[in-house]
């Protein structure tokens, strides 16, 4: 389905912008990967992530020069495909930290829950591109769309994986509010939300996730425990000051203070290195890639198209939002990733493959 | 479409107002950043560079063995180890490596050496230079702290070994966890020890322990600190979760048998196997191979390269437990399951007898006795190990028969003892044979392994079950080392029993006719184990010869004139007291010659065990040895038949050498001497 035709459009409508800050993101990613792990053991993941990375650039290559057309009839078979694999996880998958959240190929781990906020995003696009009514929506005509990523929703929740089922929530969440909704239906669901809180707490949560939230609330309280990585984290932001210690001079991070420093942790190493200064450019690279790809969003060809765009990007912020919230300590701990830094092939995959659709989606404006 | 693209317009103008939402999100996240980093920096920044709360791992005391009267053979003992860290190490100032190689005491290259691995190593995280130093190495390095950047000293715990090489191959040795062993240990940790041979291995999930969490302040040089109040400050408290020491174990083993079979062995300079079982229930009593090693050497968190070099690349395999990893071919002690075997089918009756000429010719093939017995009897070819009795008997029981009550005793399968590394031995049958080499079998392979030579093998535990069930009446247990595995607290976590295999289905008349064979062996005149005789104790057992080669072909040259590795292995299983025994021994000293050899060993040993429980007992040796002696008196009158064909025989023996003598001092008369070349020459 590759095809070449106007190639002066190309290059001309292609998302120069979203592609650099991807590259940079990615690029600091992989520099800060190598000094988050450093510890026995983790020596040499860089290598990895690097690997991933490109066969992620390779796929992502194809679907840059693919014929956009084809997104929209691929939406729903993407998200049965992806809903077969979800079952999969919980039939046969690896058990890993207390939950089943991989599927085992040889020697490739896939997580599809990663990829199963893409496939929500397609859902969605397709679901409300289609639909008649339009907005603002009231909360009966969101039964369906509630319906269909229930199934999704619940398979991710089982495993359990509260994080990730969350996130789906919010991106579909959030093409619905970019859509409108009624006034009337958004207070009732701000209502139910305030008073399902403590309900969900009491019997929703498991214990350790009880605790993460104690912790968030007096951190203090159990420094020792489980409270311990929440100060660690915070002591490693902090020290980092203006400039920060400098690359691989992070104590804090160097001497494993931290858990899971390469992993969902990792900005932690980050501003402990790289100080304000870095942080503040970090931060202006991530408004970048969500201002070249909501860029794609306002120009999109087509509703679907453009609903598509959106959810991509959303996904992108609330990965950045709830991650850094977390390491420094405005949200209670949960296991979400940062995109392009965060060691994981699915993950990492997940967020090379928005940007390859992205940059499809922004390439086709002027073709037909 | 107009209307279509009249909708999409609105939704495009709220892209912008999405950006926004962005920047306000992330930019709350700046000002979070903003006050840890810029106003509250210099606080954090301070904690973090002065005083850290490192998180650290607190090595838990490996579990302690006891022998089975609760004596201490494997403990733990504090142990210190010089550590550096390399961001602070000067790795180009050749001053400074030499004068810690001084302090150090060990060679500057060696040093270098390890100095180089740590190059590679993350800033932090400590690089071992060397372990367990001496009291005066530490005080050379602590005295001279700012001398030495970045090197520290770390303590450990270390495994102590009260009884050196005793029984080393048995109880094993720990090392560091490496690379495989956390992948296959998702809980463990660096530097973490783990079992690598013998109990240590096998046990290790018991003895292992739980590591705890310890929060150690350390300064910015890496160095440890006292709890400050700063740190309290910050983190409210210090505090730690203890480790949980491993289990203990209790071993079925008598440290006082298993030193008296190792200084058996050493005096003799023997190197071969002892493994003493108890027939009751299977508890193996002594388990001991010589040479041995010091486990102290080995046994922690570094292995010095040249030592593990020279261990494992030893000849005499120092590392290796013979009484389970080994086989030997079980010589003549293999008799004793024709025995049983011609009893049980009727094929003899303990009256059947052979005329022994020395040889027998059997198809083109001549096979020969050690000895001219002339006419034996069923305890006679016990009692002297007569092979044509034996070849005859296996002949006729033919091979797959023979192998069958084999096995019955636990032979050619392992024992079931819970140690890695077990191997089965060999009982060959006609169906082994096929698999094996695809051949069939010759009835002349079954004389062979009539007498314990050919395809047949035995590892010394096996042969020591084997001859507990000809003691014991038939009963066939599994072999157990641990008795039971106790918290530190006492309470008992496990307790192993003894486990009956199986019961040997033959009459009773039949193991008493073959212990009666065992008892003349070593306590009647003539028997081939009179030099094993024990003056406290009635020991019953079998000499065996196992070949290493074949020397038929060569008769004519004596086995201690091989060459060493040559040589016959001698082996000597046997068990007392005679009846209800409580101790079966086997011994096997490698290249010793003779099955007479090692017969000397089982004995030291048995009376190693008579003593020490005569001791517990507050029984006198004195009334052992009176016992003992009533015993062989009434013995001698109730066999009358026995004592007086043996007097008989030795009068004729008399008489013969008599007669040869005056034949010779006449031959001697009437010709010139002979010159000395001539002597000396063997086979002339």
């Amino acid at each position: 389905m590759v095809t070449f035709r106007n190639d002066i459009n190309v290059i001309k409508t292609f998302n120069v912008g979203l592609l650099l800050t991807t590259l940079s993101l990615f690029g600091l990613g992989v520099i800060t990967l190598i000094s988050a792990a450093k510890g026995p053991g983790l020596l040499g993941l860089y290598k990895v992530q690097l690997l991933y990375f490109g066969i992620g650039s390779v796929v992502g290559l194809g679907i840059v020069f693919v014929d956009g057309q084809i997104w929209e009839k691929l939406a729903y078979p993407l998200y049965a495909v992806c809903l077969g694999l979800l079952a999969l996880v919980l039939i046969m998958g690896d058990v890993g930290g207390g939950s089943q959240r991989w599927l085992k190929f040889g020697p490739f781990r896939m997580q599809p829950s990663e990829f199963a906020k893409i496939a929500i995003a397609f859902a969605m696009a397709k679901y409300f591109s289609q639909e008649k009514v339009g907005p603002p929506y009231t909360l009966k005509q969101l039964i369906v769309p509630g319906l269909i990523i229930a199934p999704a929703f619940l398979l991710i929740l089982l495993q359990p994986d509260l994080g990730t089922a969350g996130v789906l929530f919010l991106v579909a969440g959030s093409i619905i509010l970019f859509l409108k909704v009624h006034w009337k239906s958004l207070l009732i669901v701000g209502i139910v939300g305030i008073i399902s809180v403590p309900v969900a707490y009491k019997f929703v949560l498991k214990d350790y996730q009880r605790e993460r939230v104690k912790t968030f609330i007096n951190p203090g309280r159990d420094a020792r425990g489980k409270g311990y990585n929440a100060l660690q984290c915070k002591v490693a932001v902090g020290s980092g000051k203006l400039f920060g210690k400098g690359y691989l001079k992070g104590s804090q991070s160097q001497l494993n203070f931290i858990p899971e420093q390469h992993t969902d942790f990792i900005f932690s190493v980050f501003s402990e290195e790289r100080g304000f200064v870095g942080v503040f450019f970090l931060l202006s690279l991530y408004c970048a890639w969500a201002f070249f790809a909501l860029r794609t969003v306002a120009r999109a060809r087509d509703k679907f198209q453009m609903l598509l765009a959106f959810g991509l990007t959303a996904i992108l912020f609330w990965h950045v939002t709830i991650n850094l919230g977390m390491v420094v300590g405005l949200m209670p701990i949960v296991g979400v990733s940062l995109p392009f830094f965060s060691y994981g092939g699915s993950s990492l995959m997940t967020f090379v493959l928005s940007t390859a659709i992205l940059l499809n989606l922004s390439r086709k404006r002027y073709i037909f | 479409m107009i209307g279509r693209e009249e909708e999409l317009k609105g939704y495009r103008d709220r892209a912008p107002l999405f950006l926004l939402v962005v920047i306000l999100a992330l930019g709350m996240i700046l000002v979070r950043v903003f006050y840890l980093q810029i106003l509250r920096g210099d606080e954090l920044r301070n904690f973090s560079e002065a005083n850290r709360l490192k998180k650290e791992r607190l090595a838990p005391p490996r579990g302690i063995l006891y022998d089975r009267d609760g004596v201490v053979i494997v403990d733990n003992r504090a142990s210190f180890d010089v550590v550096m860290f390399s961001q602070y190490f000067p790795f180009k100032d050749q001053a400074v490596h030499q004068r810690l190689a001084n302090a150090l005491q060990m060679p500057l290259e060696a040093l270098e050496k390890r100095i180089k691995k740590a190059k590679g190593v993350a800033a932090f995280h400590s690089t071992l230079l060397k372990a367990d130093v001496s009291k005066d190495v530490i005080a050379a390095i602590e005295m001279d702290a700012e001398g030495f950047p970045g090197v520290d000293i770390e303590a450990s715990v270390r495994r102590q070994y009260p009884y050196g090489d005793l029984s080393s191959q048995l109880l094993g040795f720990v090392g560091e966890v490496n690379r495989n062993d956390l992948e296959k240990h998702p809980n463990m940790e660096q530097g973490d020890s783990i079992g690598r041979r013998g109990i240590e291995l096998r046990y290790d999930r018991y003895l292992r322990g739980i590591n705890g969490v310890g929060f150690v302040e350390v300064d910015a040089r890496g160095h440890r600190r006292r709890a400050s109040q700063n740190g309290q400050k910050l983190l409210g408290y210090v505090a730690q979760t203890d480790p949980v020491p491993g289990e203990n174990l209790y071993l079925t083993v008598d440290k006082d048998v298993e030193l008296a079979a190792r200084k058996a062995m050493m005096d003799r300079e023997f190197t071969g196997s002892v493994v003493a079982i108890d027939p009751r229930t299977g508890e193996v009593l002594a388990m001991v191979n010589s040479p041995s090693y010091n486990p102290d050497l080995i046994s922690g968190r570094e292995i010095e390269p040249k030592v593990w070099a020279e261990l494992s690349q030893d000849k005499e395999r120092p590392l290796r437990n013979r009484a389970l990893q080994d086989h030997y071919p079980p010589g003549s002690t293999f008799k004793l399951f024709l025995a049983v075997a011609g009893l049980a089918e009727g094929i003899i009756d303990k009256n059947s007898t052979v005329d022994c000429k020395g040889h027998m010719q059997f198809g083109r093939r001549r096979f020969h006795c050690w000895k001219r017995h002339g006419r034996v009897d069923f305890f006679g070819s016990i009692r002297e190990s007569c092979d044509i009795f034996y070849y005859e008997l296996g002949n006729k029981l033919g091979i797959d028969r023979l192998a069958k009550y084999a096995r019955m005793f636990g032979l050619g399968s392992k024992t079931g003892i819970a140690m890695k590394g077990e191997v089965p031995g060999i009982i060959p049958d006609t169906e082994w044979k096929k698999k094996r080499f695809n051949d069939i079998w010759h009835p002349g392979e079954t004389l062979s392994v009539a007498i314990g030579q050919g395809y047949v093998t035995v590892n010394p535990l096996q042969l020591a079950l084997a001859f507990a069930a000809i003691g014991n009446g038939g009963f066939v247990y599994r072999p157990y080392i641990v008795k039971r595995v106790e918290r530190r607290d006492g309470a008992v976590l496990k307790e192993f029993q003894p486990e009956l295999i199986r019961k040997i289905d033959v009459a009773s008349e039949v193991f008493e006719r073959v212990k009666e064979g065992l008892f003349q062996v070593v306590n009647a005149p003539w028997g081939t184990g009179a030099r094993s005789r024990s003056d406290i104790t009635l020991l019953s057992g079998k000499t065996g010869t196992a070949q290493v080669v074949r020397f038929a072909d060569i008769a004519s040259i004596k086995c201690e004139e091989q060459e060493r590795r040559f040589r016959h292995h001698g082996l000597f299983a046997g068990y007392a007291p005679r009846d209800n025994p409580e101790i079966a021994v086997v011994a096997v000293a490698e290249h010793s010659c003779h099955g007479s050899s090692a017969g000397p060993v089982v004995k030291e040993v048995v009376e190693a065990y008579m003593r020490k429980k005569a001791e517990q007992n507050n029984i006198p040796i004195e009334e052992l040895k009176e016992d003992t002696k009533a015993k062989m008196a009434e013995y001698r009158e109730n066999h009358p038949k026995l004592i007086q064909a043996a007097r008989e025989r030795a009068e004729r023996i008399r008489e013969a050498r008599r007669k040869r003598e005056e034949a010779a001092a006449a031959r001697e008369m009437a010709k010139e001497p002979l010159n000395k070349e001539q002597a000396i020459r063997p086979g002339t």
